[in-house]
């Protein structure tokens, strides 16, 4: 999502309920984390997890692409510190979400401040980001964030529940497993902005991939970090 | 029980990050770690991406057409579109359809 999906959000068609507001922006982004959501719900059985450990991760996570990218190291084997580094670099970028949070709350107490952030992701920083840039009061802006909050976490579980209590109901032929590599191309193709980027991703795939055989799940953060050398080197 | 450490251990990680700048009281200064931030994403997903298609549990295998062509498309219909969600919206029709045709 860029914010350029985000134009529909205009002062002129604000509703000035912020939970209305939030329902109606958040609405069509909750529909589509649904097979988003029943995807790592599938690949968390087929890894073998059981119901509650799932859940305890989807819950303490709250990160959707980390949680995949943990079921998936879990399921082939990964140890402990291999979630954690993938999980890690995945989430890198929830450093700039949490410096939207910080300041979008800087008026509220920091306990307040430091439960706010808990449950920042991709969309509601989003969405948030849009929406905060017009004059708005911190019990509005705290509405209306916890209630983008609320839905994106019902619709991201429910879908997981559902997933689970499907189980071997799914059909193979409904290609959920294609669900995260297509959600990361699309992540990557809304955050890829010109050479470097592209430079970056393409030097980091290309030693990840050349290294799988020596480094094994090491190879993705020495990856990330040669494609990131990389990218800065072109970009100064 | 290593599966609830895994996750414990990612998710302490991860909050950690979301509150870095909370805890620094330094919403200022993310502006100028913004641009080598903004580099990791492409980065790992990029990575990702590649190793879904050509790695099968470390051994570099030959992707499969369909799935390749899922992911291809679902980046364009994003790329054009500007929305994410059109990933899974494009990127599974096309892959029913190769499928059903016996592509790959």
């Amino acid at each position: 999502m860029t914010i350029a999906d985000l134009e529909i959000i205009t002062a002129d068609d604000t509703p000035t309920s912020p939970s209305r507001a939030a329902i109606d922006d958040t609405a069509p982004f909750a529909l589509a984390l649904i097979p988003f959501g029943l995807a790592v719900g599938g690949a968390s059985a087929a890894a073998g997890l059981s119901f509650g450990t799932a859940m305890f991760g989807a819950l303490v996570l709250l990160a959707g692409a980390a949680q995949l990218a943990a079921v998936e190291t879990l399921g082939s084997g990964g140890d402990i510190l291999a979630v954690v580094i993938v999980a890690g670099l995945i989430n890198v970028r929830f450093v700039l979400y949490g410096a939207g949070v910080a300041t979008w709350f800087e008026g509220l107490p920091l306990r307040h401040r430091l439960l706010l952030v808990y449950p920042v992701v991709d969309q509601t920083f989003m969405l948030c980001q849009r929406r905060f840039e017009e004059e708005r009061d911190l019990g509005w802006r705290q509405q209306y964030y916890l209630t983008v909050t609320a839905l994106l976490v019902a619709a991201f579980i429910g879908s997981q529940v559902l997933a689970f209590q499907l189980g071997s109901g799914l059909p193979a032929g409904l290609g959920l497993h294609l669900a995260a590599p297509l959600a990361f191309a699309g992540m990557l193709a809304g955050s890829v902005r010109g050479r470097t980027e592209l430079i970056t991703g393409l030097v980091a795939a290309v030693i990840v991939i050349g290294s799988a055989g020596v480094l094994g799940p090491l190879g993705l953060p020495v990856g990330v970090v040669a494609g990131v050398a990389a990218g800065i080197r072109v970009s100064s | 029980m290593t599966a609830i450490l895994a996750f414990s251990f990612a998710a302490a990680i991860t909050y950690f990050m979301r509150s870095s700048v909370t805890l620094a009281g330094a919403a200022a200064s993310a502006p100028r770690i913004g641009p080598w931030l903004a580099l990791v994403s492409p980065a790992v997903l990029m990575a990702l991406v590649a190793s879904s298609l050509v790695l099968d549990h470390g051994t570099v295998v030959v992707p499969h057409g369909g799935e390749t062509l899922a992911i291809v498309l679902a980046a364009v219909a994003v790329r054009v579109s500007g929305n994410v969600s059109m990933a899974l919206a494009v990127g599974l029709p096309v892959y029913w359809l190769t499928s059903a045709l016996g592509l790959g």
